[in-house]
């Protein structure tokens, strides 16, 4: 195992959220690189990127948090790109959303999402999912390319 | 005789003689007398003289003795007559046997006919012809026959007016009585034969001025009938030619009687439609037989008239056709289809836009869910970021507002939660199914235990199964148990009543509490959308609560009520349908 720093990708076109995000995840005390993209073509294009560098393992993010409400390119469609990409598809994608509809819910499932989760409202809340959400996806549950 | 039998004068016996049978007798006669005349053509203009100059001399001799006889001599006319008569006969024949024949059949003839009844009189003037044609016949052969013979004629002549004369004389004896018999005779003969022709005219006339009349009656009334009928009535031939119509049929059509009669029948039928539709007329005919049917007909104007039918075969050989106007009935219907299809359109429509219209507010709702919350949730995530990072610096009144901030925004979180369930209540079809009450509420209390703090004392009687979406009576459960605990919360000793009774096909349930209650007189406020009947710093609420419950149980179609005191508690009532008992939920 090549020691190398966890890179997580926060891919919200709200700068308040973004940067709540980055404060949750800085208060949880997640030790990683923290990438913020703003819209959906702007992710898609990063991680075509990273695909197609010489050493994909070493530039594609460990863990995704996406949110569903992006402009232009949807955060569904930036879902739906990474699991049809067969160097994409081992990207554990957590969905982090404001919506509690159902319907959003099963989309994200049916598209490949690793886990949906409802924005907290309370701070506290947040920081608490957020960290959770690290500990599974970053060290209990190392993809197999790793 | 009669008191006023007046004597005839010569001309009235001439009158007489003319008007009656008589008179055709003679006619007869005279024929006879004139074809044997012609016969003997060497000497018709010597014997036609003779006979006219004889005659002449006869009739005057005969009216001088009827002027005797007027006057009452009897026996001296009756000389003169016969005298007249023997001489006109007698005289001629020094000059010639023919012109004796002439006048004797003259003379026989008029006597006879004068005195005889008719059958006799016509014996002898046939009886007489012969004699003179046979005369004649022999005379023309043999011009010089022996004088014997024309003597014999002679006597023979003159016998028959002795005998004719002596008929007057000895038969007749009384003057009275010849002159009775001769105009009685003339009177009755011409009255009989007046009266029978006179009597067979008027038979005659009668008879066809009634088949006259009678037809004439029939005729009016067939063609009354015929034109009153609220039918139109069609006669038509063999051809499909128009024989007859009656006034509907240019009342309806447009058409006058005269422009449609004798024209074809396919003149007025519609001629989108074949003539293969209409029986022909002539297949009526051969098969004896009745045929109904519908038919469209083109009026004058262009317009099409629907019209029911009946066409039967006519005794004379043209078919008859009963056509009704059902133009109005069927326009009537059309209109009744045609509203009938508007209708279903429009609900259609309608159906269609309350479903766009849910749609919308079902994606309004996404869109309040979202786009309201997360800058709440920003909001009170910065102001969770500041207390955290800066709280320090932030001691005292700042700290103060900054939690002020953060209540505000949760308080609003809330309050878009329950406006989500209300529309969420709204929308959406039901799921229903047979539900046991208890679980639902003992889950509730259970889950919201910790939520409330301190325990109310709850009183749960026996709660029948329903028929409902489970996951909408749980949020009705769940506003009213919460109600009660909140707005029991400042009591002493909180106490929470829930129950049920059956009525019928209903379920009543109840849930009663003894906290703060209300004022029944807002009691119809109690379930519209944001109304408050206390303060939020009383009692927290967003006023929505208990309008999603009605809401609830109104689809449910159940009904909602409160009933409560302001201090002490409030209950509040709610029915819904009762479970089928072979549907009944398993414990």
């Amino acid at each position: 195992m090549r020691n190398i720093a966890k890179k997580v990708l926060v891919i919200d076109d709200d700068a308040g959220d973004a940067e709540l995000t980055l404060s949750a995840l800085h208060e949880a005390c997640v030790d990683a690189d923290i990438f913020a993209m703003r819209t959906g073509l702007e992710a898609v294009n990063y991680l075509n990127g990273c695909a197609e560098s010489t050493h994909p393992e070493d530039v594609l993010p460990d863990l995704i948090l996406l949110d569903m409400s992006l402009p232009i390119v949807s955060g569904l469609q930036v879902l739906n790109e990474i699991r049809q990409d067969r160097r994409l598809r081992p990207v554990p994608v957590v969905m982090l959303t404001d919506s509690r509809h159902i319907a959003d819910v099963d989309d994200c499932y049916r598209l490949g999402a690793n886990a949906y989760v409802m924005k907290p409202f309370a701070f506290p809340d947040y920081v608490r999912a957020i960290k959770d959400i690290c500990r599974f996806w970053l060290y209990l549950n190392e993809t197999s390319f790793r | 005789m009669p008191a006023g039998h007046e004597l005839p004068t010569f001309r009235g016996l001439l009158a007489s003689l003319r008007a009656g049978v008589f008179v055709n007798l003679l006619r007869g006669s005279s024929v006879i007398a004139l074809v044997a005349l012609i016969l003997s053509p060497s000497m018709i203009a010597a014997n036609l003289t003779g006979a006219t100059l004889l005659g002449m001399y006869w009739l005057t001799s005969i009216a001088i003795s009827w002027r005797i006889y007027g006057a009452g001599h009897t026996r001296a006319a009756a000389v003169i007559f016969v005298a007249a008569t023997w001489l006109t006969f007698m005289v001629p024949t020094v000059f010639s046997p023919l012109r004796c024949y002439g006048g004797s059949v003259v003379a026989t003839l008029a006597v006879t006919a004068l005195v005889l009844p008719r059958l006799w009189a016509i014996v002898v003037a046939l009886g007489t012809g012969a004699i003179v044609v046979a005369a004649v016949s022999f005379d023309s052969t043999a011009y010089a026959l022996p004088v014997f013979f024309h003597s014999s004629c002679i006597i023979l002549m003159t016998a028959t007016s002795l005998v004719i004369g002596l008929v007057f004389i000895v038969l007749r004896l009384s003057a009275k009585e010849i002159r009775l018999a001769f105009v009685t005779g003339i009177h009755e003969a011409r009255e009989r034969w007046e009266g029978e022709r006179a009597q067979s005219e008027r038979q005659e006339k009668s008879r066809t001025l009634h088949a006259e009349a009678k037809a004439d009656e029939s005729e009016r009334r067939y063609r009354s009938l015929f034109d009153s009928a609220m039918d139109c009535i069609l006669v038509i031939d063999r051809n499909g030619l128009l024989v007859d119509l009656n006034h509907k049929v240019s009342a309806t059509l447009g058409y006058s009687r005269e422009e449609l009669l004798g024209t074809s029948l396919s003149r007025v039928l519609n001629s989108q439609l074949t003539e293969r539709m209409y029986p022909r007329p002539a297949e009526i005919l051969i098969e004896q037989r009745s045929v109904r049917g519908e038919q469209e007909l083109r009026a004058k104007d262009g317009s099409t008239r629907f019209v029911e039918f009946i066409a039967s075969p006519l005794p004379d050989g043209n078919v008859l056709a009963v056509v009704r106007d059902v133009t109005e009935r069927r326009q009537a219907a059309d209109a009744i289809k045609a509203l009938n299809e508007a209708l279903e359109q429009r609900v259609a429509e309608q159906t269609a836009e309350l479903r766009q219209a849910n749609h919308e507010l079902e994606s309004f709702s996404y869109t309040v869910s979202h786009d309201l919350r997360a800058p709440l949730r920003r909001i009170n995530g910065f102001a969770a970021v500041i207390r955290s990072n800066h709280g320090d610096a932030l001691a005292g009144e700042p700290m103060v507002y900054l939690e002020r901030i953060e209540q505000n925004a949760i308080r609003m979180e809330r309050l878009i939660d329950d406006l989500l369930k209300f529309a969420s209540a709204a929308g959406g079809t039901l799921a229903c199914t047979t539900i046991d009450m208890r679980p639902i509420v003992d889950t509730i209390i259970e889950d919201h235990a910790s939520q409330w703090g301190r325990h109310a004392k709850f009183e749960i009687g026996k709660l029948p199964p329903v028929t409902g979406d489970p996951s909408l009576l749980r949020l009705v459960w769940c506003n009213l148990v919460d109600n009660a605990v909140k707005y029991s919360s400042k009591v002493a000793q909180p106490r929470i009543a829930i129950g049920a009774t059956a009525t019928g096909e209903m379920v009543e349930f109840w849930v009663k509490d003894n906290g703060a209650g209300f004022d029944m007189a807002y009691a119809d406020k109690l379930f519209d959308v944001f109304q408050r009947l206390h303060s939020a710093s009383e009692f927290e609420g967003s006023g929505i609560g208990l309008a999603t419950v009605q809401r609830i149980v109104h689809r449910h179609g159940g009904a909602l009520r409160a009933h409560g005191r302001s201090g002490e508690g409030a209950t509040i009532f709610f029915t819904l349908p009762a479970a089928k008992r072979r549907e009944s939920a398993v414990p």
